[in-house]
């Protein structure tokens, strides 16, 4: 059973998931192999339920997905570096769609142009890690953890 | 391994842009956090620093592979290392490398930090892959690349030259900085001096900045530069925004200001790389070479290397010049008095126990080189004089200069350069080897406190 509360409460609000947060993701093979990827986009669409924009071409990443479902994704506001780290699995695959292209590039616009500001690395550097096509997975979330950097990184907002 | 080696990814460890690292725990639940520094060890090897991310630490004891995302921050193409655990080291190169990389952010923090580095975990690398960007660039896309500067043999002969050719310290320090842009195109730096107790560094020249900061000082083991001088090591840092930022999420406090009266020391806006190089002479540390850019990872191995020879060779002749300073005989100038003119009334406020110095209300120095001009106005004052000999000057017991090593030569440049720089109506000019004029175009209020 899902708790319900650490979205609204003390955890990861709608706006700041669905931000330009920098998204990294982690899988798991079978044989217990890590894989870190990146994210290119998150929406929350239900209580604890978020769709995730990936590389189409991380072949590794969907063979994970594919064999356990076990995912990790941690989104970090960049001018903050507040971050939040989910754990849960995910339910669906879906191919990406010209609606994620858009999504996508509003992601990006908003990501870069903090990494810029803050960092002073140019947009058009950053775009050369864009990926070329896009998947779409839900997932479905039962663990957030603060990950700020600092003292409290690790602690949990479900507990 | 395929084709790439970790050498073709050597600027994806300079720490420009965070690493990330994924794990998974024994049950299969994956982790993913960002890294502080991954480091090169050998062709097969990097290391991670073990600070404080605690569940990527439990995960490895259980688990120990990895998988490392890393970015080229010249050419922004992303890798994926495939790691496997093989050992954890507490000493030797590799954890005082990785401490260093630690300490520098620390010092970016303040004296609170909670960085500090436990240890250092060497990982096998078992697989290199490039990530969308990178096969993208493979396959026809633009270049970025930043240019490596490529220095010939005959540009260091140029310098070496200019530099032997300088008969002062006041010309050696101005030349250094001057040739290091002329020769060289380091646009921005500052050569700093260690002081008599040999616990701060002092700023004697710097080349590009509004403002010169000569006189600034840091302590010895804090911030880039204080840590070079403590390591005795060069230090580079080339995401110090990205750094910043990280230091200040995790700092609790912000500092409080002293509000001592201090000058800042000089810093290029937008600052984004900084390369801070010991210069030692006799295996003594003599000063620190500090150059600066607004460009993500200016510096690479071979700028630690060039800076590291100019260095040496700055800090020979600094040595030279205050052993022939302290062995000089100090024979009265041939050289006319310089006339005092009046230009006015110039108040100088002296305070007896740091030796701060304010000219008008302005701040204008402190400690050593406070004293030694408030010595030398005195005189003025009292006897009239303008012509001195460091000789005399430096036996002056309230100077509280140290008996060896008394840096009274690059004292006075210091508040020569300071007084330039004010354009302050008193200045020092060089009158000959040891010797020099005090030169006011004002009269004097002379008022000391404490």
């Amino acid at each position: 059973m899902l708790r319900t509360s650490y979205v609204a409460a003390a955890g990861p609000t709608k706006e700041f998931l669905e931000s330009g947060c920098a998204l990294i993701v982690a899988t798991v093979a079978d044989d217990l192999e890590p894989h870190a990827s990146r994210g290119w986009g998150l929406d929350l669409v239900g209580e604890n339920r978020v769709r995730l924009l990936v590389d189409a071409d991380d072949h590794q990443l969907h063979a994970n997905l594919a064999a356990n479902s076990s995912i990790a994704i941690s989104a970090t506001h960049v001018p903050t570096l507040r971050s939040v780290q989910l754990k849960g699995h995910t339910t669906a695959f879906a191919p990406g769609t010209d609606s994620d292209l858009h999504r996508m590039r509003r992601y990006c616009d908003q990501f870069f142009a903090d990494i810029e500001a803050t960092d002073g690395i140019a947009p058009e550097l950053m775009a050369r890690i864009i990926p070329a096509r896009l998947a779409a997975y839900r997932a479905e979330f039962d663990e957030a953890f603060d990950q700020t950097p600092g003292p409290r990184a690790g602690s949990s907002f479900t507990a | 391994m395929n084709d790439l080696s970790l050498d073709d990814l050597r600027n994806c460890f300079e720490g420009a842009v965070p690493a990330i690292i994924a794990t998974a725990a024994a049950d299969g639940t994956p982790n993913i956090t960002y890294l502080s520094r991954v480091r090169l060890v050998d062709p097969e090897r990097v290391a991670l620093s073990n600070q404080f991310f605690s569940k990527t630490a439990r995960n490895l004891a259980e688990n120990p592979r990895a998988s490392v995302l890393v970015v080229d921050p010249t050419e922004y193409d992303e890798f994926r290392l495939t790691l496997q655990y093989e050992r954890t080291e507490k000493r030797g190169p590799v954890f005082e490398q990785l401490r260093a990389d630690i300490e520098a952010l620390a010092s970016l923090e303040g004296p609170t930090s909670v960085f500090k580095l436990r240890a250092a975990d060497i990982y096998r690398v078992t697989a290199i892959e490039q990530t969308a960007g990178a096969q993208r660039r493979q396959a026809g896309g633009a270049d970025a690349t930043g240019e490596s500067r490529r220095v010939q043999p005959s540009d260091l002969v140029e310098l070496t030259t200019s530099l032997t050719r300088c008969r002062d310290l006041d010309t050696l320090v101005a030349s250094t900085v001057d040739g290091l842009a002329r020769v060289f195109g380091y646009t921005h730096s500052m050569l700093m001096l260690l002081d008599e107790s040999g616990t701060r560094l002092y700023t004697i020249a710097s080349h590009g900045y509004e403002e010169q900061g000569v006189g600034s000082e840091v302590t010895v083991g804090e911030g880039i530069a204080g840590m070079a001088a403590s390591r005795g090591q060069p230090i580079r840092i080339g995401n110090l925004r990205q750094m910043t930022k990280y230091a200040n999420t995790v700092r609790a406090m912000s500092e409080d200001a002293t509000g001592e009266p201090e000058i800042p020391v000089p810093v290029l806006p937008r600052v984004q790389s900084r390369l801070a190089v010991p210069a030692m002479a006799f295996g003594q540390l003599v000063g620190v070479l500090v150059v600066e850019s607004d460009q993500t990872v200016a510096f690479d191995d071979n700028d630690e290397g060039l800076l590291t020879v100019v260095a040496s060779l700055v800090a020979n002749a600094v040595e030279a010049e205050r052993t022939h300073d302290q062995t000089d005989d100090g024979r009265p100038s041939t050289t006319a008095p310089h006339p005092t003119a009046s230009g006015g009334s110039t108040h100088v406020r002296f305070y007896r126990a740091d030796g701060s110095t304010f000219v008008d209300g302005d701040y204008l120095i402190k400690g050593v080189a406070g004293r030694i001009l408030w010595a030398l106005l005195t005189q003025h004052a009292e006897e009239g004089r303008t012509e001195f000999t460091n000789r005399e000057v430096r036996l002056d017991p309230s100077l509280e200069l140290p008996e060896f090593r008394d840096n009274f030569e690059s004292r006075l440049i210091l508040l020569k350069r300071r007084l330039d720089e004010r354009d302050a109506p008193i200045r020092i000019e060089k009158t000959g080897r040891g010797r020099f004029a005090l030169v006011v175009d004002s009269d004097l209020r002379l008022e000391a406190s404490g």
